[in-house]
């Protein structure tokens, strides 16, 4: 086995075959960006799709470009042997960590406590914090109404305050991820309210329903219900609900109280 | 960048397999980088969905810029494997171009790093301020660092051949450069994937993770 | 860039004194560098075992405070493991693989010198935490997020995670060496179902840190980052999850455990045959199940994790393949006890250690068995009997494994023998050390003794387990300061052994010892596994016995690789890399200055390094 001098390169791809390779590559990013720009075209297929796709690049660049293809297979062993090392061990982290085999999903204290960004509010905020001027996005409404498409999952919106609340309740204020009614939203993590609507009212001593749920709503820990049980103490705090302006609020107490 | 006479001599050194001692090791470390940038995808992936504060990946990801950016990183590629193909061919001037084109495209790639940095922290995402913050910025910052790395050997090599030193009987060297380059712009096709095209429609813990839904406009 | 070579002449090969050790690049020497630094560690590390078990001699004591209780118990982990046994590994690879293959140095020999000056700039930081009163203090393990800047705001955690980032770099940089140097540089002849098992062993180690050491790498990375620059992977209050870490960490330490055993078993490997005077039994089998611990190694680590609230289906996977792991390893040992079967036994004090090595790993091994069980580990766990199980794989498992090795190549590296009756005496004292401080841990634990606590009650019924636990460090006490007397009195006074004083198998007993600095005269053509076995009873029969060593030759007509303090210059910047951490300024373009510097630093190194070629003088 004497030593290679140049005895390999002669299996060099010529230019013209490096320059198809080049196009193949330009190709298929171009293919990738329109899959998913202005908007994903495919809907849940993307994911494999993009990810097969990167992996012919991924292959392409790795056997041609790196040589790999003409090289001694030891090399393929080689690099083949971190990668899908690599590829295992980065896939059974996900799994350990996926919602799929952890606690309610989503993540109940995140869910609780995760405050959307807001563009021109909170966006303008820190961003003149940091000496910049425009936010890039629109006005504050803009974005509501943003919001609201993104949590409304398909339903229209609607005049009703009751629709507001169950916009809210499901999209926005998260709160179907720790709370249950029945046919909106199955939380675990907190109080069933399936038929809080006829329950409000006796909860809290001298407190009518409608306040004692904006109470409940804007601050959870100034009064616990005798016999509520909690899944953890704590978990909802102010914070949770102080993204939501005053009209959701009021939805979310009309949508409430219609729950008997 | 070794001496013209050594390389010639080590690669006339006698080795069990006929592969050169330096090119194996650059594929054992490739290999091992694997690993690396591995552990750093997987933070990130662990990480999706779960910061509790924004700017999240849907607000601020700018989906076109970074494609650009891709095809820089591609093309640098491209030329990279030019720049083989002169050293082979003893294109002493074509060395020369063909270098310095892969490290400028290597450059303009940081560039647009840079640019897409200084944008994200304008819109508040620093490293410190969530997880899809602190994630992203480690990842792509660490890739960007072992582009930078390259660029620096890339330009060694550069001056190493106007004195001359490039040609067929150093094809090693400027092979060995080239496999840790192609490899920087392989890891950039998975984070590119991965960060942008998949995860760069991720708003926060309530969203299911997955692609964005159809239909749903970005602009 | 030639100019900086000028600058300060290369020195050459016939230089002598400290310059010439502060510049090797002779596998041979670097072995010894890491040999002694790992034992000087291995010492401090003892020392720092000693104060915890006289703490716990007695219930409710109170000879050290808890805060230093804790940074015992770190660091005695961290230096046992990544400066005591890790490096002394390294000291074997790198005296004996060139001997091993038939090759006069390794694959990069000034990578090799790189990774030791590395390794000892890593060390060294780690301890600096005692000289400014930050000492580590979270276990060896760190978990998050007691290590985070809220519950650890000293600079003993930046200290470990900095100086760990350090000594990465050395294995690493010494695992692609041997990676390259094993695959590529084999004598002819010898392919790799040829190889001795140590240089088995070695490959599989070194493609372990080649592929674990990363992970860990970026684990100190988030941990770094967290506590510097206010990143929140490990942040609850943002929603980060400490867990990240202990995973991060075990897809790193489990594969480092099989790093820290398989050299002592390749040791092990060698000396079994030369002792009981047949070959290695089953030795593609031996060699299939060290690659399948290495595979397997990968699938396991969180059993380490089992008392997290992994669910389920986690627990059932790990629990599974924690116990196929087993399987292999018992292999070996059925191999070993196979190899001694039959065989023609001389118990010298080589085969002494490594028939105390099988007999105390079996007792580690079950114990670990054990532990794969998870609803067993569930009150094992954090239990002094984990202190047992991990202390009888890697005090009588791989410590006595590398001492096995010390016993047997001592002559080659020095000429001389190793007192062959202290080393007995050395032998019995640590063996019945081992087994007072270790054995009544399994108890302890099992009645619930905790660890990593500085003091314990008497109503718990532990004091008599703890105390003569402690006794029992005083008789290794004892037999560590026997080894270094017996050592210092061999080297000036050791009965003289030849080239080849156990008639061994393997090649590096073909040369004289010590072996000249080219190792090798005559590259060999290897005939079969046991090489010179076969070579010395061909010559016995052809009536021509084998009596001496190679003929040496001149050295001049040898062309090796020149000495360079280039290793030294770039591991200097890269330690001022990881130290300069330590020293902000509040300037806002660079907040580092001295990472920079050592940034600089270790790059006009590395041009220096290019520049220069590998031998000073060409032949041609």
């Amino acid at each position: 086995m004497s030593s290679q001098s140049h005895g390999e390169h002669s299996s060099h791809p010529t230019l013209k075959q490096y320059v198809i390779i080049a196009i193949i590559l330009f190709a298929i990013t171009i293919v990738e960006f329109f899959i998913i720009w202005p908007y994903n075209r495919i809907g849940a297929a993307s994911t494999p799709v993009l990810i097969i796709l990167s992996c012919i690049k991924f292959a392409i660049v790795i056997f041609y470009y790196m040589h790999l293809k003409f090289d001694r297979r030891l090399l393929t062993w080689i690099f083949l042997a971190g990668l899908a090392l690599g590829l295992v061990v980065s896939m059974a982290l996900m799994t350990l960590f996926s919602s799929v085999y952890a606690t309610p999903a989503p993540r109940p204290y995140a869910a609780a406590n995760a405050v959307p960004y807001v563009h021109g509010e909170e966006g303008h905020e820190v961003a003149s914090e940091a000496g910049h001027q425009e936010p890039v996005h629109a006005s504050a409404e803009a974005t509501h109404s943003e919001a609201e498409s993104i949590g409304s999952a398909g339903e229209s919106a609607s005049s009703g305050e009751v629709d507001l609340g169950m916009e809210v309740f499901a999209g926005i204020g998260a709160c179907g991820a720790c709370h249950t009614v029945e046919g909106v939203a199955a939380g675990v993590v907190g109080p069933d309210l399936t038929y809080i609507g006829s329950e409000a009212a006796s909860r809290k001593p001298g407190m009518s329903a409608e306040d004692y749920l904006i109470e409940s709503i804007k601050d959870p820990e100034a009064f616990v219900a005798e016999g509520v049980e909690r899944a953890m103490p704590g978990l909802m705090t102010a914070a949770v609900t102080s993204h939501l302006t005053d009209e959701q609020v009021d939805g979310l107490v009309a949508f409430l109280l219609e729950q008997k | 960048m070794a001496h013209a006479e050594t390389a010639q001599h080590t690669e006339e050194e006698y080795t069990s397999t006929g592969i050169n001692h330096r090119k194996l090791l650059m594929w054992v470390f490739l290999s091992s980088d694997c690993l690396f940038f591995g552990s750093l995808i997987a933070t990130y992936m662990v990480y999706r969905g779960q910061s509790l504060v924004g700017p999240y990946p849907i607000d601020i990801i700018d989906i076109p810029i970074t494609t650009i950016s891709t095809f820089v990183l591609l093309c640098s590629s491209f030329s990279m494997v030019r720049a083989l193909a002169a050293t082979i061919a003893n294109n002493q001037k074509g060395i020369q171009i063909w270098l310095l084109i892969t490290a400028l495209l290597g450059a303009i790639f940081i560039g647009f790093q840079v640019y897409e940095f200084n944008l994200f922290r304008s819109e508040g995402l620093y490293i410190y301020t969530n997880l899809f913050g602190t994630t992203f910025f480690t990842l792509t910052g660490f890739h960007g660092a072992h582009v930078t790395l390259g660029i620096v050997w890339l330009l060694g090599l550069f001056f190493v051949a106007r004195k001359g030193r490039l040609g067929p009987k150093t094809v090693l060297d400027v092979e060995i450069a080239g496999l840790y380059w192609h490899f920087v712009d392989i890891v950039w096709i998975v984070i590119f994937t991965l960060l942008y095209l998949i995860g760069g429609f991720d708003a926060g813990p309530t969203a299911v993770i997955g692609p964005a839904p159809s239909m749903v406009p970005l602009v | 860039m030639a100019a900086i070579t000028a600058a300060i002449p290369r020195p050459t090969s016939s230089a002598t004194g400290i310059w010439s050790w502060l510049t090797t690049v002779d596998h041979k020497r670097i072995g010894v560098l890491y040999g002694v630094s790992a034992f000087i560690l291995f010492l401090i590390g003892g020392i720092e075992a000693g104060v915890m078990r006289l703490q716990l001699m007695t219930p409710d004591s109170n000879l050290i405070d808890p805060d230093t209780y804790n940074a015992m118990f770190t660091m005695h982990g961290t230096t046992m493991i990544f400066m005591a046994i890790m490096p002394m590994g390294a000291a074997f690879f790198n005296f004996l693989i060139p001997l091993m293959i038939g090759a006069r140095d390794v694959a990069f020999p000034r990578l090799n010198a790189f990774s030791y000056w590395v390794f000892l700039f890593g060390a060294i930081i780690m301890h600096v935490g005692f000289l400014v009163n930050a000492v580590p203090d979270a276990g060896w393990f760190s978990y998050a997020n007691l290590t985070g800047i809220e519950y650890s705001p000293g600079a003993g955690l930046d200290y470990w995670a900095v100086s760990l980032q350090v000594l990465g770099v050395a294995s690493l940089a010494a695992a692609f060496n041997f990676v390259v140097t094993i695959i590529n540089m084999r004598a002819p002849g010898m392919s790799l179902m040829r190889m001795p098992l140590f240089v088995w062993m070695t490959l599989i180690t070194s493609i372990l840190l080649v592929l674990a050491f990363p992970v860990i790498t970026v684990a100190l990375i988030e941990l770094t980052f967290d506590r510097l620059f206010g990143t929140v992977f490990f942040v609850t209050s943002a929603g980060g999850d400490p867990i990240l870490w202990q995973h991060l960490f075990w897809v790193f330490g489990h594969p480092e455990v099989y790093i820290l055993i398989l050299p002592a078993m390749g040791i092990v490997s060698e000396i079994l045959p030369t002792f009981s005077r047949k070959p290695l039994f089953g030795y593609p089998v031996v060699v299939f199940s060290g690659i399948v611990i290495g595979i397997m190694g990968w699938a396991v680590w969180s059993h380490h994790m089992f008392t997290t609230g992994l669910g389920p289906m986690a627990l059932s996977v790990f629990t599974i393949t924690t116990m196929l792991i087993a399987v292999p390893t018992g292999v070996k040992i059925f191999n070993w006890m196979g190899t001694l079967w039959g065989g023609s036994i001389e118990f010298k004090t080589p085969l002494l250690w490594s028939v105390g090595f099988i007999a105390l790993f079996i007792v580690g091994g079950l114990s670990g068995v054990s532990h794969a069980v998870s609803p067993s580990d569930y009150q094992q766990q954090d239990t002094y009997y984990i202190v047992a199980h991990l202390h009888y794989v890697l005090f009588g498992g791989s410590l006595m494994g590398l001492f096995a090795g010390v016993y047997y190549w001592f002559p080659k590296l020095t000429g001389k023998f190793l007192n062959e009756t202290l080393g007995k005496v050395h032998f019995w004292l640590w063996f019945v050390g081992m087994n007072m401080t270790f054995f009544p841990m399994h108890f302890a634990g099992l009645n619930g003794m905790p660890r990593r606590i500085y003091t314990y009650g008497t109503e718990y019924g532990w004091d008599n387990m703890n105390l003569i636990a402690s006794l029992g460090y005083l008789v290794l006490f004892v037999g560590a300061l026997l080894f270094i007397v017996l050592l210092i009195q061999s080297i000036k006074n050791g009965k003289p052994a030849g080239h080849d004083p156990w008639d061994a198998p393997t090649l590096e007993w073909t040369i004289s010892s010590p072996p000249p600095a080219y190792n090798f005269a005559e590259i060999p053509q290897v005939e079969g596994i046991d090489h010179y076995w076969i070579q010395k009873r061909k010559a016995e029969a052809e009536g021509n016995p084998i009596t001496g060593p190679e003929a040496p030759v001149d050295p001049s007509t040898i062309h090796m690789p020149s000495p360079s303090y280039w290793p030294l210059v770039i591991a200097f910047g890269v330690a001022w890399i990881g130290g300069g951490l330590f020293i902000e300024i509040p300037w806002p373009y660079i907040k580092y200055p001295v990472c920079f510097i050592g940034g600089i630093i270790a790059f006009l190194g590395v041009i220096g390094w290019a520049n220069e070629p590998a031998a000073a003088e060409s032949h041609h």
